[in-house]
């Protein structure tokens, strides 16, 4: 300690302790001093009083009351911090940054786009897998499935839910939803509303408080209390402008009266989820209590259970619980039961598990763009290095040590990242706006990405993380420098041009193989989504309108009016001008349909939980050459298929291949009950063409259709093929209309729209991982490109003598352009080998593809060759013209 | 602080200086300011310049033993700012006595 270095005795004493004590925060170079004046004068004071022990307390309290004076006096010292190291550094930096306003710019930009990009996707991770759902305690909702030998995830029946709600011990609520839409009919213009039916603890498993009025509850699942609806904030601030006395108001569902007995809070999110069901989100407009009688179905399933667990249950517990309740069901009710479990699933993982790959995918991409930034950079630090080492040689040798010059190039590189960081804040909080706009629908929670603390906290580390990776390499070379040496050899010496060289060259390598395992990813998920768009749907995507409508059950009840309608309906729409056909169906292709049914095949017999089954639809006759579905045999349905002719159906190729292989179906018959009788049998009359249930599902469900004029159901499809489809949409209103003025048409859109949207998910992934591939090839270009033209820098004054002795302009060129292409021939080997590792973990993404595709991997990496070529051609050209005169006086 | 205008209490301490009180303690005794007002005073005549500071020499400390104090010496510039500020604050021309002969301590 410097005290007793200047002789003097260790304190004990209480003032001279707190001098200590406040030194602390006077800036260190200024501490020795300060602290040597303080106590010099206290101990001065000490002796004059006479010392410590001797003293009375009336001293002993005035030496301490002058000591804290001291507190003071340091806090005044702080202004003279700003000439510390540290802040000298930052502004030595700046200035060097700004000496050289192109460099920091190219390298600004470079970060900013790393970082940015990081950050926008990293946000993307956050609000989509990260952040708990928007619910009370969103760990404890689950989500539960009926699980069956060939349906792991099936939804739920009626009768079944309500013995597992009063039998459970693991759950605190149990309750059903299912998607139920409703037509809101006022001042005389229907509009079609999104609704759920739900059972009365609905919003308690959500946690969901009302703002007015009060939630539903068990009692409101008894017929006599059916006729109540909740409606959701937006409906009630849009169609009813906020009312306050809407509570207890009767509003016409769909032609019947309902009593409004609760408004709910903004911003409640739906569940989700994919049967019946709609998408994530403020997506629901009212909710109406479902009916639960004691004797309710348990063959239909057709409601999405959700829960909440109660406190310290496991998934795996509520599972074994509701699996014990099932056994005992089955063996109550064989008939529907045998053979049905339960499946229960964190309602996270079964709304966003399916995004995982796609996100760690983009992750892992961007985070490649980083690297390559960062390698870029680190490059163009390490070239400023060498042309600044007279300045550092003549630091050293005026007394900064190797720590203090290491210490301010890393604070360069700091810098240069922190302002990395911000400018790619900045694209980030840009990047997301675009993305949350142009998101596809299979991408959840869109709408919950945003920038928030954690977001910045990521992006501070990931600058601080960067500027030490791209800043240490330089900082460290530059560290070694010796000022007798370096002035001697007039410039450099060989080693240590050597091994500057060598840390180039294997960073502009790492580089291109970095670039190259992004391309093929982009490349990969480029052929796979072509493949997609090449595949046959089975159906014609092109010149169809759609739209639904629902004829409500009050005055459609007789299905003879029912099919009056629709047989006027296609009539009408048939006859406009411009119409090649219009046909009526209960579902569109890739829309999410599931609806099943069993059937026994006239002549065999099955096992009574395992027999044939398939999709049903609802057509009428002509809908199939609306929309494109081929006939493969047989024939299609005519007006003569109605109710009271013999019952007919078709069925599609899956179907057919799947009971009767080989042999043609045509003819075959098949019923629905168990005793039929000879008007219960249905005759199989065509064979259609199969529909995917998705474009990237590998084969078809079998499935069958029902004439719609003969097995009549009342939520209908229209679907038109005409020229101009999109200018057909009021024309097709109009004869609604005029059909029924009280009935909306809803989601009309033409099928390109449709299968547009239903390949959103794929499409969003290939460009933003072409993005990135661009980025990182731009980038890869660039550091090719400065290092060569680095190396013609260096090594003028030898192309100038080879000149001088003969060397033709080839000669160079070849010189030149073969040490270029070396390394980038290097980095692409190194990449292959790096993308085949590597591309395995995206084979979920791709479509008829595999993962190590040999033509994608070779056509990416000529590609690279090509674009390190022009690279490389641009500094040869330049060494080419150098002319040995001017090249061989210098220096 | 820039040079020119000082305010009463840095006038007071600077005139404290200039009267032969040239330690900080002492400077707090004799002008009834605070230590926490008085050092950074110093702190800022020093900066514009109006006094200098120095360290008493060390076989003074060393005999005590105590580490060596640091005193103030009021520069010409100072001088002259003083003489100003006094006119300014008629109040300080008859404050302060005149500290005792004791021998300036010699410089470090």
């Amino acid at each position: 300690m410097f005290l007793r270095s200047r002789g003097i005795r260790p304190f004990r004493n209480p003032h001279l302790r707190l001098i200590a004590l406040v030194g602390l925060i006077v800036p260190s170079r200024l501490r020795a001093d300060w602290r040597q004046e303080w106590e010099a004068e206290l101990r001065y004071r000490e002796a004059m009083l006479a010392d410590w022990e001797r003293l009375d307390w009336q001293s002993r309290l005035h030496l301490l009351q002058r000591s804290t004076g001291a507190f003071w006096d340091a806090l005044w010292l702080q202004h003279l911090r700003l000439e510390e190291e540290v802040f000298q550094d930052l502004r030595y930096g700046a200035r060097m940054l700004l000496k050289k306003p192109g460099f920091t710019i190219i390298t600004v930009l470079m970060l900013a786009l790393g970082i940015g990009a990081n950050t926008s996707i990293f946000s993307v991770v956050n609000g989509v897998l990260l952040k708990p759902l928007p619910y009370h305690a969103p760990e404890e909702l689950i989500r539960a499935f009926e699980r069956t030998q060939g349906q792991p995830k099936f939804p739920m029946a009626l009768g079944n839910f309500q013995d597992y709600r009063e039998q459970n011990t693991t759950l605190a609520t149990l309750a059903l939803f299912t998607r139920s839409d409703v037509d809101l009919t006022r001042d005389n213009i229907p509009e079609r509303l999104t609704a759920l039916g739900v059972t009365g603890e609905f919003f308690d498993v959500l946690g969901a408080q009302p703002l007015l009025g009060r939630a539903f509850r068990r009692g409101d699942e008894l017929p006599e209390n059916n006729a109540v609806a909740i409606f959701s904030n937006s409906l009630w601030q849009r169609d009813f402008d906020g009312d306050p006395g809407i509570i207890g108001k009767t509003v016409n569902l769909s032609g019947r009266p309902f009593t409004v007995v609760g408004v709910m809070q903004p911003g409640l999110q739906h569940v989700g989820g994919d049967y019946r069901s709609l998408p994530h989100g403020e997506s629901v407009d009212v909710w109406w209590p479902l009916e639960l009688r004691p004797q309710a179905g348990r063959g239909a399933h057709f409601c999405n259970a959700v829960g909440r667990m109660k406190t310290g249950v496991s998934v795996a517990q509520a599972e074994a619980d509701f699996n014990v309740i099932a056994s005992r069901l089955a063996q109550q009710y064989p008939r529907s039961n045998e053979g049905w479990g339960i499946r229960i699933e964190p309602l996270h993982e079964e709304l966003v598990g399916s995004t995982r790959t796609t996100l760690w995918v983009l992750l892992g991409a961007v985070f490649f763009v980083l690297l390559i930034a960062c390698v870029n950079v680190a490059n163009l630090l390490l070239a400023r290095a060498t042309a600044r080492e007279r300045e550092m040689a003549v630091r050293s040798a005026m007394g900064a040590g190797r720590a203090r010059i290491v210490r301010q190039l890393l604070t360069e590189g700091l810098l240069l990242a922190g302002l990395g960081g911000v400018a790619g804040i900045t694209l980030a909080f840009w990047a997301i706006r675009a993305l949350r706009a142009l998101g596809p629908e299979q991408l959840p929670r869109l709408q919950s990405v945003s920038i928030d603390g954690r977001i910045l906290l990521f992006t501070l580390a990931l600058s601080l993380v960067t500027g030490i990776l791209f800043g240490l390499a330089p900082a460290l070379q530059a560290g070694r420098i010796n000022l007798n040496e370096l002035l001697k050899e007039g410039g450099r010496s060989a080693s240590r041009g050597m091994r500057l060289r060598r840390l180039r060259d294997a960073l502009v390598i790492v580089e291109v193989a970095l670039a190259l395992v992004l391309m093929v990813g982009a490349g990969l998920l480029m052929r796979g989504f072509w493949k997609l768009q090449q595949a046959d749907p089975g159906f014609s995507t092109e010149g169809v309108l759609t739209a639904s409508l629902t004829l409500p059950g009050a005055r459609y009840r007789e299905p003879a009016k029912s099919v009056a309608f629709q047989e006027q309906l296609l009539d009408r729409l048939a006859a406009l001008p411009g119409v090649q056909a219009a046909g009526l169906t209960s579902d569109l292709p890739w829309t999410g349909y599931d609806e099943n049914a069993g059937f026994n095949i006239e002549g065999r017999t099955s096992a009574p939980n395992d027999g044939p089954g398939g999709r049903y639809h609802y057509s009428s006759p002509d809908y199939f050459r609306a929309v494109g579905i081929p006939l493969i045999a047989g024939r299609f349905f005519t007006r003569a298929d109605r109710v009271g002719a013999q019952r007919v159906v078709l069925i599609n190729q899956s179907l057919a291949s799947r009971y009767w292989p080989g042999e043609s179906a045509v003819g075959k018959r098949f019923t629905f009950s168990s005793q039929p009788k000879e008007a219960d049998w249905f005759n199989i009359v065509g064979v259609v063409g199969d529909v995917k249930d998705f474009p990237a599902s590998a084969s078809a469900v079998p499935a069958f259709y029902w004439p719609v004029l003969q097995q009549t159901t009342r939520q209908l499809i229209v679907a038109v093929r005409a020229n101009a489809p999109s200018s057909m949409a009021d024309r097709v209103r109009n004869e609604v209309r005029a059909l029924d003025p009280d009935l909306p048409l809803a989601d009309v859109r033409t099928l390109e729209t449709i299968s547009s949207a239903a390949v959103a998910g794929q499409r969003f992934t290939l460009w933003l991982v072409g993005l990135f591939a661009l980025i990182a090839l731009v980038l890869a270009a660039v550091g090719i490109y400065s290092v060569l033209s680095y190396l013609v820098a260096q090594r003028t004054q030898e192309i100038g003598i080879r000149v001088a002795l003969g060397a033709r302009t080839s000669d160079v060129l070849r010189l030149v352009i073969g040490q270029g292409m070396t390394l980038a021939l290097g980095g692409v080997a190194l990449g292959v080998v790096g993308a085949l590792c590597l591309t395995g973990l995206m084979q979920k993404l791709l479509y008829g593809l595999s993962a190590t595709d040999p033509w994608t991997f070779s056509a990416i990496a000529l590609l690279l060759t090509v674009v390190a070529l022009v690279a490389c051609y641009l500094p040869a050209r330049r060494a080419a013209r150098v002319d040995p005169m001017t090249a061989l006086r210098d220096e | 602080m820039g040079k020119g205008f000082l305010t009463f209490s840095t006038t007071v301490i600077l005139q404290a200086v200039a009267n032969g009180y040239l330690y900080g303690f002492d400077i707090i005794d004799i002008s009834g300011l605070p230590g926490g007002t008085v050092y950074p005073a110093l702190r800022r005549l020093e900066d514009t310049g109006y006094l200098s500071s120095k360290w008493e020499k060390q076989s003074i400390a060393q005999a005590a033993p105590r580490p060596p104090r640091k005193y103030y010496e009021v520069t010409r510039a100072g001088r002259e700012a003083l003489s100003e500020a006094v006119k300014r604050y008629r109040l300080l021309e008859q404050t302060q006595p005149i500290k005792g002969r004791d021998p300036k301590p010699s410089r470090a």
